[in-house]
């Protein structure tokens, strides 16, 4: 097989982290080749809310846009938390049996151009300063091995190229510029949220977001159709296929491979990535990679690393320390509904358009290290349309639930709350000893757990949104669900730990290997620690760019570097 | 097939197959996808129809062709195919007339029966999975929108403040 040695670096994954990544070392001069295992998603075709049955139509899922995994067998559920059972008023419980169950696929993600940003909400959260020192500050979890100021120049920049919305406030979180559009309008639910909220004494705001308030680089302003999870078809939403990639395309020097999963990583004996296999329709390719930047997710990329053993690296690819795969950390959720006489269009609006960052900072939640953040989900859940109303919450049939469906129709009012999740030791990501994938790589196994913290701090969750609800005038609450019973993940971290000690941790602070010295990751397995209920993408493209900022320094001659 | 057709009917699948996968409940495997009999297809129409009743605001299921809509799919799906036809020869043999030579009270009756019956037993697992997969359809229709405050899809207009 010819090698090819066109690129001065190959980025595999084309997602939060892989387009930015892609996108600053193109901008630094950079000849980059973006390799993306699943496919290019046309709006116009593959998105379906132009059509009177969206509703059935979650985030498109064709052949080879979603990885397959497996999943270990889950905890038991210990019925004196039974307070967490997820169930709506439509169907009852919605886990039957005593086992905590995978939700759907379990872990939510798209393999596509632009990876899960394309299902994502689009929330453009910075990271709480303190959520980045929890050891030393809090005596749980680990500490990144840089700080907030490292990372808030390259948040300045990432908010500038997505186009983020929000509000001036935004408390520890400091700012050197300010955003560069204006918040959105509130939506009638999260109106009915911050009124609420302030006669708790809670604090609420409109949410930072990466859709666009006014027309912005060409992009058109959201119309607040409320369903950015189903794909966004106007291409305001900050997906990375409208931003990172579309701005990496443009500069000419980047070249795009959609459907063309990595096969085959090979190291040389000094420890640096020599070639990249990967498989383009059916001929195998092999390429040169001066720099190779994984960002393939924290499933998928350590799941490369381990499956890439060899002779001189039997434990797997950068895994010198044996902590690829561990430190896992999977997404603390919880969301009540109820519904609130008088309002009627609480399907309008952007999604997770209004937040409350009281309970985010480590010591936020009394007794509990580790914190968390509300915000609006009615939208978010799919409370969009009457299918949602006649199978959750009308229950029944005949006269009464179509009288039912007409009655409750935009009246639904969900709170949602994500929490910190600290790493354990059951909590992995490995290679499945059976199941392989079509190329015959082992599938990535999930083993989860939830420890004590984290059940504990789902109990304040849950008592925070049911006690808004309550005061937010819902007269009964509808449907509850959560991650004590259900794993149902779409933020994930940690399985290729950042720090400074190279027996501690995978990546050093630039995300550079501590074992390969060409090697790069540049999404959210890198992350010491989930963060207080932070949507990752924006911290995952800062630190993408960040790291290409490092790596276009030390390879580039000066007059080589474009920017 | 055009393409939203395609799409409906393969998410219509996920939903039958999901049930079946989610419920470790299934049927033999070798069952033949045969076309519904006239039986069938009266019995399968009278319960979609206490499902989804026509009243003074939006039609019936099968007004909206629920029913044959179902049919497609269950001509897809052999596990769904066989519920159906359990379920209809469960719905004949209650120890009356034919489902559907009941009063509208007495169908009413046997519907809420089956509703509250066991789970693990094929009148409930019927009734659900019908339920399911009718109410979807359904409200697909734009037809069975009326009285409701929308009055068309999302996109491509959204829904533009100021709000109430």
């Amino acid at each position: 097989m010819a090698v090819s040695k066109r690129f001065d670096a190959v980025v595999v994954g084309s997602g939060a982290g892989g387009a930015a990544a892609a996108w600053r070392l193109c901008e630094k001069g950079l000849r980059v080749l973006l390799l993306e295992a699943g496919p290019r998603f046309d709006p116009a075709r593959d998105y379906s809310l132009s059509q009177p049955d969206w509703e059935r139509h979650p985030f498109p899922s064709p052949p080879g846009s979603r990885g397959r995994i497996s999943i270990a067998p889950l905890d038991r559920l210990d019925p004196a938390d039974a307070e967490l059972r997820s169930w709506s008023r439509a169907s009852g419980p919605l886990v039957r049996g005593e086992t905590r169950q995978p939700m759907g696929p379990g872990y939510w993600h798209v393999q596509g151009v632009g990876g899960s940003t394309l299902h994502f909400v689009g929330e453009s959260h910075r990271m709480h300063p303190q959520a980045m020192k929890l050891r030393s500050l809090h005596g749980v979890g680990c500490d990144w091995p840089i700080d907030y100021a490292d990372l808030e120049p390259y948040y300045a920049l990432c908010e500038h190229l997505v186009g983020v919305a929000g509000p001036p406030d935004q408390g520890a979180r400091w700012r050197s510029t300010p955003f560069p559009l204006p918040p959105h309008p509130l939506s009638p639910p999260a109106q009915r949220l911050v009124a609420a909220g302030g006669r708790l004494g809670m604090h609420w705001q409109p949410n930072s977001r990466a859709a666009l308030s006014v027309a912005y680089d060409g992009r058109p302003p959201c119309n607040y159709c409320g369903n950015c999870n189903r794909g966004c078809p106007l291409g305001d939403k900050g997906s990375a296929d409208v931003t990172f990639i579309r701005k990496g395309l443009a500069s000419g020097r980047l070249t795009l491979k959609p459907a063309s999963p990595v096969v085959r990583i090979r190291a040389i004996a000094n420890g640096r990535i020599d070639t990249v296999e990967y498989l383009e329709g059916k001929t195998l390719r092999r390429i040169e990679a001066p720099i190779l930047v994984l960002a393939a997710g924290a499933v998928q990329t350590p799941r490369l690393l381990l499956a890439n053993r060899s002779r001189r690296h039997p434990r797997g690819l950068a895994n010198g320390s044996g902590q690829v795969g561990r430190n896992f950390m999977e997404t603390l959720s919880w969301n009540s509904t109820g519904l609130v006489p008088g309002l009627t269009q609480s399907h309008v609006g952007l999604q997770a358009d209004a937040i409350c960052w009281d309970f985010n900072a480590p010591d936020a939640i009394p007794g509990l290290a580790g914190g968390c953040r509300f915000n609006s989900s009615v939208q978010e859940i799919g409370f969009t349309g009457p299918i949602a109303y006649a199978t959750r919450v009308v229950g029944g049939f005949g006269k009464q639930l179509k009288e039912g469906v007409r009655a409750h129709f935009g009246s639904a009012l969900s709170v949602g709350a994500i929490g910190e999740f600290l790493p354990n030791e059951h909590t992995f990501v490995d290679l499945d000893p059976q199941q392989k994938d079509r190329l015959g790589i082992p599938l990535p196994r999930l083993h989860s757990h939830l420890g004590r913290p984290e059940i504990e701090r789902l109990k304040f969750m849950a008592s925070q949104c049911r006690r808004l609800l309550k005061e937010a005038g819902a007269i009964e609450l509808v449907e509850e669900f959560g991650a004590w019973d259900h794993l149902s993940a779409t933020h994930v971290f940690g399985t290729c730990r950042m720090g400074s000690a190279s027996l501690a941790s995978v990546v050093d602070a630039t995300c550079r290997s501590h074992d390969h010295p060409n090697l790069y990751i540049t999404d959210a397995s890198v992350f010491p620690s989930s963060g207080g209920g932070e949507s990752p993408s924006l911290t995952i493209h800062a630190l993408a760019a960040r790291a290409a900022d490092a790596i276009a320094g030390e390879v580039l001659p000066p007059s080589r570097r474009a920017v | 097939m055009t393409q939203n057709a395609f799409k409906q009917r393969r998410r219509l699948l996920q939903v039958v197959g999901a049930f079946f996968l989610g419920q470790a409940f299934n049927v033999s495997p070798t069952f033949a996808a045969t076309a519904p009999s006239p039986t069938e297809k009266t019995t399968f129409a009278e319960f979609l129809d206490v499902l989804l009743p026509r009243d003074a605001v939006s039609g019936s299921a099968t007004d909206l062709r629920v029913d044959a809509q179902l049919w497609d799919l269950a001509g897809e799906d052999a596990r769904f195919r066989r519920l159906i036809a359990l379920g209809c020869q469960w719905l004949n043999a209650t120890g009356g007339p034919p489902f559907a030579q009941l009063s509208a009270e007495q169908q009413i009756a046997v519907v809420e029966w089956m509703s509250n019956s066991d789970w693990n037993q094929i009148p409930r697992r019927f009734y659900e999975l019908v339920r399911q997969t009718a109410v979807e359809v359904y409200y697909s229709n734009t037809a069975a929108w009326r009285g409701l405050p929308i009055d068309r899809p999302p996109q491509p207009l959204g829904y533009l403040p100021p709000w109430q």
